[in-house]
């Protein structure tokens, strides 16, 4: 580790926020995917709207409204379902840095509102 | 229909024509999950339609005792024909576990009198085993191995509702003399 970034995130922090990490996915034996499971924990996170660049790499037709970008002390993970303030949020990229100067940084999709509109 | 049995059913061919074939999974696509390791076989229904020049069935089926009101089914067949997507997934691009080897060896399944007898237990008539072609492409870093296959099938859906007998029947007779009717009556039928 070359410098505790972790430290500075925790100064930061705006919610405490469940993450919800989904265990491997399987399939029946019928070909059927079966139930995901989830390890549930808790974590500070701090929360901001994303930077101009990170807007500009948006796939084509994103909803920036519906994206935030997640920093943590605690490893995130693609995949992971962050819950704020009764939001889920779903981590499809992360930058790990936790090796190094031990936090995470996520970029998270809300989920089930596109689903939602007509 | 009886659809969780026919895909079950489906699934099981394809799993006898795989066996041999190390760590082979098969999986229907489209369920928002992860792949699973290779060689795998995914199954997707791409199209239902009702079948051409056999056009729905109706009859009747009679069932004295039946509640009052309901002694009657109707029943309407509707013969559909669906096309199952076979998809192959390999690590190896040539030899017994390529994408192509396992599509020959389904394909040699489903067209064996077992399958076709087995299949038609649960109501699928196996109509036409399409031929296979590769569509391997790139995947990540390096080639992977992929096949696709068409198979049609057959099958009855039926419709049902429930009728009764009828209670009563208007009838009008106009009877003529001459071209000139001289008399109307009306019956029913019991007579009440």
């Amino acid at each position: 580790m070359i410098a505790d970034l972790g430290a500075v995130v925790d100064l930061f922090v705006t919610d405490t926020a469940t993450i919800k990490r989904p265990a491997p996915d399987a399939y029946d034996v019928n070909g059927r995917a079966t139930p995901r499971a989830f390890a549930t924990s808790t974590a500070k996170v701090c929360v901001q709207p994303l930077s101009g660049e990170q807007l500009r790499r948006l796939p084509p037709g994103s909803d920036n409204s519906e994206r935030v970008s997640i920093w943590a002390r605690t490893r995130l993970q693609i995949g992971d379902i962050v819950t704020l303030a009764g939001e889920e949020f779903e981590i499809d990229d992360v930058e790990d840095w936790q090796v190094l100067a031990q936090y995470s940084r996520a970029l998270a999709l809300r989920r089930g509102r596109s689903e939602a509109r007509p | 229909v009886n659809w969780v049995a026919i895909e079950n059913a489906v699934v099981a061919e394809i799993k006898t024509a795989l066996v041999g074939v190390a760590g082979a999974s098969v999986i229907w696509r489209d369920q928002t999950r992860g792949r699973p390791a290779r060689p795998f076989v995914t199954l997707a229904w791409v199209d239902v339609e009702p079948a051409p020049n056999t056009g729905p069935i109706d009859y009747y089926d009679d069932t004295p005792g039946a509640p009052a009101g309901a002694e009657l089914t109707l029943s309407t067949d509707t013969i559909a024909q669906a096309r199952l997507e076979v998809q192959t997934y390999a690590t190896d691009m040539t030899g017994d576990v390529s994408a192509m080897a396992l599509a020959l060896r389904i394909m040699s399944q489903l067209n064996g009198i077992d399958s076709v007898s087995r299949l038609s237990e649960v109501g699928v008539g196996l109509d036409n085993v399409g031929r296979a072609q590769s569509f391997s492409d790139i995947f990540q870093t390096e080639h992977e191995s992929r096949a696709v296959l068409t198979v049609s099938c057959k099958f009855v859906s039926t419709a049902t509702s429930t009728l009764t007998y009828v209670e009563r029947a208007g009838i009008e007779v106009q009877l003529n003399s001459n071209g000139s009717p001289f008399s109307n009556r009306t019956f029913d039928v019991p007579n009440p």
